[in-house]
């Protein structure tokens, strides 16, 4: 994974495109999502590292979505499992970025291929200083146009 | 209860989410069932001179011996075996496994470890949760910001800004 502070980061960038700020909650909720299903099994409840990554599998999160929208009122329920999943998604991708040194990371076929995919583009153990002041640098300047643009309506 | 848990989606939904659940629970247990501590497979170029660790993650038997490395002209496999008879040899959960790949003119790709053991860590990948931490109560503090527990589930809140 890169850390979670990364993933939080391009959440909350991604969360931008969504107008209520309630669905932008859970876009960001769900791009949290995997980790904290994955650290759950692997810590929680000391799984084997192939049962819990597929937590990080596109089936792996429609089920985990599934799962936590079923925690919300009902008129919420298709809604949370939408944004859950489309932040989870992006969670996913930005893993498969990641270079593990050319076995792969993500099984986007799973459960019907165990084929793993990665983009190599940065080493798995150095997001938060490769990727994190940038990540960090991007929601500030984000912010920080909104904020103007609130100040002073175009 | 049942009906309740499962309402707001509808039945195609139901069927759909019922079905994926019990294969995708089948195929997950069978997923775990791997018997290598770590494999890698792919083209030796990833390899080439990168010094690397393998955790020792979740495992409880394993032989830092085991350690085996084919290379073909397009692709590599590392495969490190995990053998009951072997444990215990100094590997426990949370170890650390040093090795470096290098390539030798005429041998090609060598595997080799730097130090068999390394002392355990009491957390994996400690420094990724330092900096995760507190992503995740920045992550909780916004989603709690947005929606609180109500009688029947989760609810948005209506007396922030919306």
């Amino acid at each position: 994974m890169p850390d979670l502070a990364v993933h939080l980061c391009a959440g909350i960038l991604g969360s931008k495109f969504i107008r209520d700020p309630a669905g932008r909650a859970l876009f960001v909720a769900g791009n949290c999502l995997p980790d904290l299903a994955q650290k759950t099994l692997a810590l929680g409840f000391a799984s084997p590292i192939d049962f819990a990554e597929a937590t990080h599998t596109p089936a792996g999160i429609l089920c985990l979505a599934y799962a936590a929208s079923m925690l919300f009122e009902e008129g919420w329920r298709r809604r949370a499992f939408r944004l859950l999943a489309l932040g989870s998604l992006l969670h996913i991708l930005m893993d498969t970025a990641k270079d593990c040194l050319g076995c792969g990371v993500i099984d986007w076929g799973f459960p019907f291929s165990l084929h793993r995919v990665e983009f190599g583009l940065y080493p798995v153990e150095e997001s938060p200083t490769l990727l994190l002041p940038w990540a960090l640098g991007a929601v500030l300047l984000v912010e920080m146009i909104g904020a103007l643009r609130r100040r002073r309506p175009l | 209860m049942i009906s309740w848990l499962f309402s707001g989606f509808g039945r195609p939904w139901k069927v759909f989410g019922a079905l994926l659940l019990l294969y995708i629970g089948c195929r997950w247990s069978l997923h775990s069932r791997g018997e290598p501590i770590w494999s890698c497979e792919g083209h030796p170029e990833h390899m080439d001179g990168k010094e690397f660790w393998l955790l020792a993650e979740r495992v409880t038997a394993a032989d830092a011996e085991t350690w085996t490395l084919e290379v073909e002209p397009d692709r590599y496999r590392i495969l490190i075996q995990a053998a009951q008879d072997t444990w215990p040899h100094g590997v426990t959960v949370g170890s650390r496994l040093y090795a470096h790949l290098r390539f030798v003119k005429g041998r090609g790709f060598v595997l080799e470890p730097l130090a068999r053991v390394a002392p355990p860590q009491a957390l994996p990948h400690l420094h990724l949760y330092l900096v995760s931490l507190p992503a995740l109560a920045i992550a909780a503090a916004l989603f709690l910001r947005r929606f609180r527990l109500g009688p029947d589930g989760l609810e948005a809140r209506t007396d922030t800004d919306a």
